[in-house]
């Protein structure tokens, strides 16, 4: 028998005429058998070690906190039970990134201008450039035309 | 189906009236059990002080449940899944935040291990207490799901079966996580001698 097997054996609980054999002529697989009992003795020892016992009162207290917790608050456990803790925080997550992207601004680092800003800085551009093709040059032109020269001919400067 | 005749009948009609709201009944549910939760609890949590404290969610959680409570396991069986379930939840998180990571060293400090373990042989009480408190120190550093594998299984002494009906997993399962847990534990409690 190889060694794993013994120690295998041996921790499942279970010790055979084989493991036994093993056991007496393998110094090693010995040593194993020596501590593992002493872990169960451990184990013995703790399970015998009395447990604490509820204070004064306790059964008082469990009801009273019942009485406390709204009925609201049981449906919301329920569901995070239902659903699982771990999908809804990842979902809250989720939420939360969403409402950070959305509420940075247009023209921050993380966003490239959009085309349409594009078209209206070059439009302000083009105006400052040649101030007669804004819009309020061409109503004045529309409102106030060009005065007749009573001599005949336009009035150019 | 467990055969009403099985349990108290005293304890049949308390769980039915508690299951319609009845708090007084379930109170007295909670006198009944309150030991056998709070036992179960130090053991797999290791820590008086949160013993008690959640026990008192255990209870609270089973009355949220207690409609779905069907009479097929005894309540007592059915109390211990609802208190292992919460345990283990419980260990995890505690797990998460890391306030169980320690090294094997810090945790083994308050055994006396630099002096050879009482030999083997005659009952001693001393070597009693020193194995006890050396499985309890291991029994704190080892992973969550280890912890309430063994303790039920060294401690409770629940069959394979009943550890797998209890955490909601098979017994096969149960079979291959406890030789894996007492493996590590094992190997702890060796790389701690050969230090001694």
């Amino acid at each position: 028998m190889r060694c794993k097997n013994a120690q295998d054996i041996l921790i499942s609980g279970g010790a055979d005429a084989r493991v036994t054999e093993h056991l007496q002529v393998c110094p090693v697989c010995r040593g194993f058998a020596r501590d593992y009992e002493n872990l169960q003795e451990g184990w013995h020892a703790l399970a015998a070690r009395p447990a604490p016992e509820p204070s004064w009162g306790f059964a008082q207290r469990v009801l009273r906190r019942l009485e406390e917790l709204p009925a609201r608050a049981g449906a919301e456990e329920n569901f995070f039970e239902r659903v699982g803790r771990r999908v809804v925080y990842a979902t809250g997550v989720l939420a939360f990134i969403l409402l950070i992207a959305l509420a940075l601004p247009s023209s921050g680092p993380l966003r490239g201008p959009m085309p349409t800003e594009v078209f209206v800085a070059q439009s302000d551009r083009l105006v400052t450039t040649f101030p007669e093709f804004s819009a309020d040059s061409e109503d004045i032109q529309t409102v106030n035309p060009t005065p007749v020269d009573p001599k005949g001919g336009t009035n150019s400067r | 189906m467990t055969n009403p005749a099985e349990q108290d009948a005293q304890e049949v009609a308390w769980i039915k009236r508690a299951q319609h709201g009845d708090h007084e009944a379930f109170g007295f549910l909670v006198e009944r059990f309150q030991r056998r939760v709070l036992a179960l609890i130090f053991r797999l949590v290791g820590h008086r002080d949160a013993a008690e404290d959640l026990a008192q969610e255990v209870f609270i959680k089973a009355f949220r449940s207690l409609g779905s409570y069907s009479f097929a396991s005894p309540f007592g069986s059915w109390l211990s899944r609802v208190t292992v379930n919460h345990c283990y939840d419980f260990l995890r998180r505690q797990r998460a935040v890391g306030s169980r990571e320690e090294p094997l060293v810090q945790t083994l400090g308050g055994i006396e291990t630099t002096r050879e373990l009482p030999s083997r042989g005659e009952p001693d009480p001393e070597r009693r207490v020193v194995m006890g408190d050396l499985v309890e120190k291991l029994l704190g550093r080892a992973p969550a799901d280890d912890r309430v594998l063994l303790v039920l299984k060294e401690m409770e002494g629940l069959s394979v079966e009943e550890i797998g009906r209890a955490l909601g997993v098979r017994a096969a399962t149960v079979k291959v996580r406890l030789h894996r847990a007492r493996k590590r534990m094992l190997e702890d409690f060796r790389r701690l001698q050969q230090r001694s």
